[in-house]
């Protein structure tokens, strides 16, 4: 399974000479296994996807997490969609209204100039909830797990390893912090032993203290989180805007001298290449 | 033929669906086995955690000031918070899950003329077997024999996938109505 980070940031997109090192684009990652393609979440990273070499087996699959702006932004905005030769399957959260009305209300004017409908790809949209299916080699799990809205981690398996992806989600909501009992833990089974996973990690703790509900994890919670679920490796994106390459510096290595966990954690930056 | 027929929380027809043949007793020890290792269970199954929504309506209880009992479709006491300890006479953590044949025998129901309720009507039991919110005051007697009139409103949860997942059951003191 290849990986690779195109999106990093929270939020909004922060492109500029202060986020050039971590990376500026919102939420999108790339994973490739036997020719087959899946994109993860449409955030403004999606724009790297349309260069990619693994396009060229004429289906994509993309697998939003949630509709909140910094995961679709950049979904009008890829290439494959306004190529009739290619088969796009986008796979998200079911709610109320379809996924169809959801995603049109993005795709229609004024917010886009073209409406869904008149996209030229051969476009299958798949509503999920906690849902098992499979997708060429990978087979994929996607549970509810806690944020604002109606959202989804998912959890990616081929016949080597597993990656987990839980890139907006607020598992120590509540009056105790984070649950130590994994039954009671959000997102726990998505995430449990896996070879990688990849979390939501935009606050500093002092800075959740503030934030407490508004969906996200301070990155030490973060880090916990993957210690109970016992993930071999972690990677903490979705990136405060306010967070600049100096400030994520200065926040990592304050992480690394207090933690000192059984498996590596890092900080996602844009280009990362993973091999599992 | 049922499990516990007397059980003060289930009626005779959801006790029918809990008989132990052969094949269940060695489906749960299979299960024992497989979450004893965390790494095997992890790759045979991924259903290890609660639906986010009986975890959120967890994290709710925890933060209120009245007794709240949340169960599984299967009426097994998965969490109770602490104003409901003082009810049951019994701490969470010291009992952790409780399988309704044992929380269901805590408690004496009777109506306000003294009269045994059956179970069917009690509102958890309802709600349950309906999948619908339910409400009723009468009188429970605990183990020690502490009889109290209380009015219990219990409500199914059924998450955003239409699943019925669990029930809530609130007790309150008829004062607190
Ligand atoms: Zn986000
Ligand atoms: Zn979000």
């Amino acid at each position: 399974m290849n990986i690779t980070i195109w999106g990093v940031r929270g939020s909004i997109p922060t492109i500029g000479p202060d986020t050039n090192e971590y990376g500026g684009n919102t939420s999108c990652i790339e994973v490739e296994a036997n020719g087959w393609l899946l994109v993860l979440d449409a955030g403004s990273g999606i724009q790297y996807v349309n260069h990619s070499q693994n396009l060229k087996r004429g289906r994509v699959d993309i697998l939003l997490t949630h509709l909140h702006m910094d995961h679709i932004q950049g979904l009008g905005f890829f290439r494959p969609l306004f190529d009739p030769s290619m088969e796009v399957h986008i796979w998200g959260p079911a709610s109320n209204d379809s996924l169809r009305y959801r995603l049109g209300r993005y795709f229609s004017p004024p917010l886009f100039p073209v409406h869904f409908r008149d996209l030229p790809c051969k476009l299958t949209l798949h509503e999920i909830d906690n849902s098992s299916f499979q997708i060429g080699p990978f087979e994929i799990q996607s549970r509810y797990v806690t944020h604002p809205g109606p959202t989804i981690g998912f959890r990616i398996k081929n016949e080597h390893s597993v990656f987990a992806y839980i890139p907006d989600h607020e598992p120590a909501l509540g009056p105790t912090g984070m649950p130590h009992d994994v039954k009671w833990l959000s997102g726990s089974d998505l995430a449990l032993g896996a070879d990688l996973l990849l979390h939501d990690g935009q606050y500093t703790v002092d800075e959740y203290k503030h934030r407490i509900g508004w969906g996200h994890s301070s990155i030490e919670d973060a880090v916990e989180f993957a210690a109970l679920t016992g993930v071999k490796r972690l990677i903490l994106s979705h990136h405060d805007p306010m967070h600049t390459d100096k400030k994520l510096h200065e926040i990592f290595n304050h992480l690394k001298e207090k933690n000192t966990y059984p498996f590596p954690f890092e900080l996602a930056i844009e280009g990362l290449q993973v091999k599992l | 033929m049922g499990v516990r027929k007397h059980g003060w929380l289930f009626s005779v027809q959801q006790f029918d669906s809990l008989v132990f043949t052969p094949s269940h007793i060695f489906f749960t020890i299979v299960i024992k086995l497989l979450t004893f290792n965390v790494g095997l269970y992890a790759s045979k199954a991924l259903d290890m955690a609660y639906d986010i929504e009986i975890i959120l309506n967890r994290q709710l209880a925890d933060c209120l000031s009245i007794p709240v009992f949340i169960t599984d479709t299967n009426g097994n006491l998965i969490f109770y918070n602490e104003p409901a300890e003082d009810i049951l006479g019994k701490r969470y953590k010291d009992t952790g899950e409780m399988p309704v044949e044992v929380w269901g025998t805590v408690f004496n129901y009777k109506d306000d003329d003294g009269n045994a309720l059956a179970t069917e009507e009690l509102p958890l039991v309802k709600t349950l077997k309906n999948r619908l919110p339910y409400h009723k005051t009468f009188w429970i007697q605990n183990l020690k024999g502490i009889a109290e009139r209380i009015s219990v409103t219990s409500y199914p949860i059924i998450g955003r996938a239409g699943k019925f997942v669990g029930a809530v059951a609130i007790f309150w003191r008829p004062s607190e109505e």
